[in-house]
């Protein structure tokens, strides 16, 4: 019998974030939203990062980044995404990204760049339409 | 299709790897073609269940144990089963959390699991993802799952050789632990042993083991008449003590077992496993073959109080 495939998150924090209140926060949401949630706890690197994404073969991965470190981390993370053939997995970033940088990191990839502020359900639909996209391209 | 999936999982492709344990959770057909195609290249694997209450220190402990078995084995695998919310359907899979130095190393692949509320229980998937790291290379399968429920004792059986963690100080010592669980542990790991109460549960624990030898069915391809008389080992992953130890006793355990022989599984767990299987194909059989929505009408019927639960099934059979 085939069960219905949940969707799984990888939620991890590159770099060296003092804390992860808001982070474990995004965890719980999306928890209670019916994923399954890989969280990597603090201070990542990009490998390790993406080696996570390969081993859960997570549909998303969530970049939670608070130290400002984003311009320097987020393409360091895109790249071992893509060396492990991972580019294909959306990748969204979340924390203190300041406007100026948004594009930057959009222009790169990313699909989505979420403030402090946006509200959980804001990020859970946006990641089920994430999915939900990404499951419909690989459809044979 | 199925050829190229095996050719990848042999061939060292760990994306391939991941995406067939993603189909084994979801139980998909393809899944167990890959399986049964996989399943000659299989047998050369040991699995060591870890398993104990929560709290009780398995996530470090494995990752202070892999480093070490890594000296002696170039793929270690972990699979590392976490509760699923019954309210959510959701889980936080966290014990990667706490082995951030695995996750560096090529020759480690960890993967984490949601328990689910799934029919057979966690073992028939157990199995069929050790099979697949089997497969793909790795020598080492630890499988860690939480406390003394039912689905831990059979997932404990499948192990080759299992490690039941107690901590010090999380309530009654030995009493804290329950049976059923006890029976089929061949080493008790006490972690934090740097903490006071270490001590006071190495012995208890020992004294536990003197009054009998561990029930639990050996995979033997030994003689069938030896005894295993499980150890009891301090592990300190602050301090990094007693690490050399355990995988010793790992070790001397897999000696007393005799290392895996191909496809030599216990009578019982292979008799297990086909009727497991052969349970899940004749049901979907069954289903297959009536209109869709036909199991809800049942259900509204019983709870409309027309029908009765016990007759509904032989009233099922009958329309076979």
């Amino acid at each position: 019998m085939t069960s219905s495939r949940s969707i799984r998150v990888l939620v991890a924090k590159p770099g060296l974030d003092g804390h992860d209140r808001g982070a474990k926060l995004i965890v719980r949401a999306l928890r209670d939203a019916g994923m399954e949630v890989i969280y990597t706890g603090l201070r990542q690197t990009p490998v390790m990062v993406a080696q996570a994404a390969l081993q859960e073969d997570v549909d998303v991965v969530g970049l939670s980044i608070l130290s400002g470190a984003h311009q320097t981390l987020v393409p360091l993370v895109l790249e071992e995404l893509a060396l492990r053939g991972l580019a294909d997995v959306p990748v969204i970033v979340g924390g203190i990204v300041p406007d100026a940088d948004r594009e930057a990191l959009l222009a790169q990839g990313v699909k989505a760049v979420f403030g402090p502020g946006t509200s959980m359900q804001d990020i859970v639909i946006r990641i089920q339409s994430l999915v939900a996209a990404s499951r419909q391209e690989k459809r044979p | 299709m199925t050829l190229r999936e095996v050719e990848q999982v042999r061939g060292g492709n760990l994306r391939a790897l991941a995406r067939l344990l993603t189909e084994i959770e979801q139980g998909t057909p393809h899944s167990q073609q890959v399986l049964a195609a996989l399943y000659p290249f299989t047998g050369q694997a040991r699995i060591i269940g870890v398993t104990g209450a929560p709290g009780s220190g398995k996530s470090t402990l494995i990752s202070v144990l892999v480093p070490a078995l890594r000296q002696r084995y170039a793929r270690v695998a972990v699979l590392a089963i976490d509760p699923t919310s019954p309210y959510t359907g959701g889980a936080v899979l966290g014990d990667r959390i706490r082995m951030p130095l695995l996750a560096g190393d090529a020759g480690v692949f960890i993967r984490s699991m949601a328990s689910k509320g799934r029919p057979g229980g966690l073992a028939p998937f157990a199995l069929d993802a050790s099979r697949a790291f089997d497969a793909a290379g790795y020598n080492i399968i630890l499988v860690e799952t939480v406390g003394a429920g039912q689905n831990e004792v059979d997932v404990a059986a499948l192990a080759h050789t299992t490690l039941l963690v107690s901590a010090p100080g999380l309530g009654d010592g030995v009493q804290a632990l329950k049976a059923g669980i006890l029976e089929t542990a061949d080493v008790y790991v006490v972690s934090k042993a740097e903490l006071p109460g270490a001590h006071q549960l190495v012995k208890e624990l020992r004294s536990v083991v003197e009054l009998g030898h561990s029930t639990k069915p050996q995979h033997l391809s030994a003689s069938a008449d030896a005894l295993w008389v499980p150890s009891v080992v301090a592990v300190s992953a602050v301090n990094q003590t007693g690490i050399d130890e355990l995988v010793q006793t790992i070790e001397a355990h897999a000696n007393f077992t005799g290392h895996p022989q191909t496809h030599d599984m216990l009578p019982e767990l292979l008799e297990h496993e086909l009727l497991g299987r052969l349970s899940a194909a004749l049901l979907a059989e069954f289903l297959s073959q009536k209109p869709p929505g036909y199991v809800a009408d049942w259900v509204t019927q019983i709870r409309q109080g027309q029908r009765n639960p016990y007759h509904a099934v032989e009233e099922m059979l009958q329309t076979r």
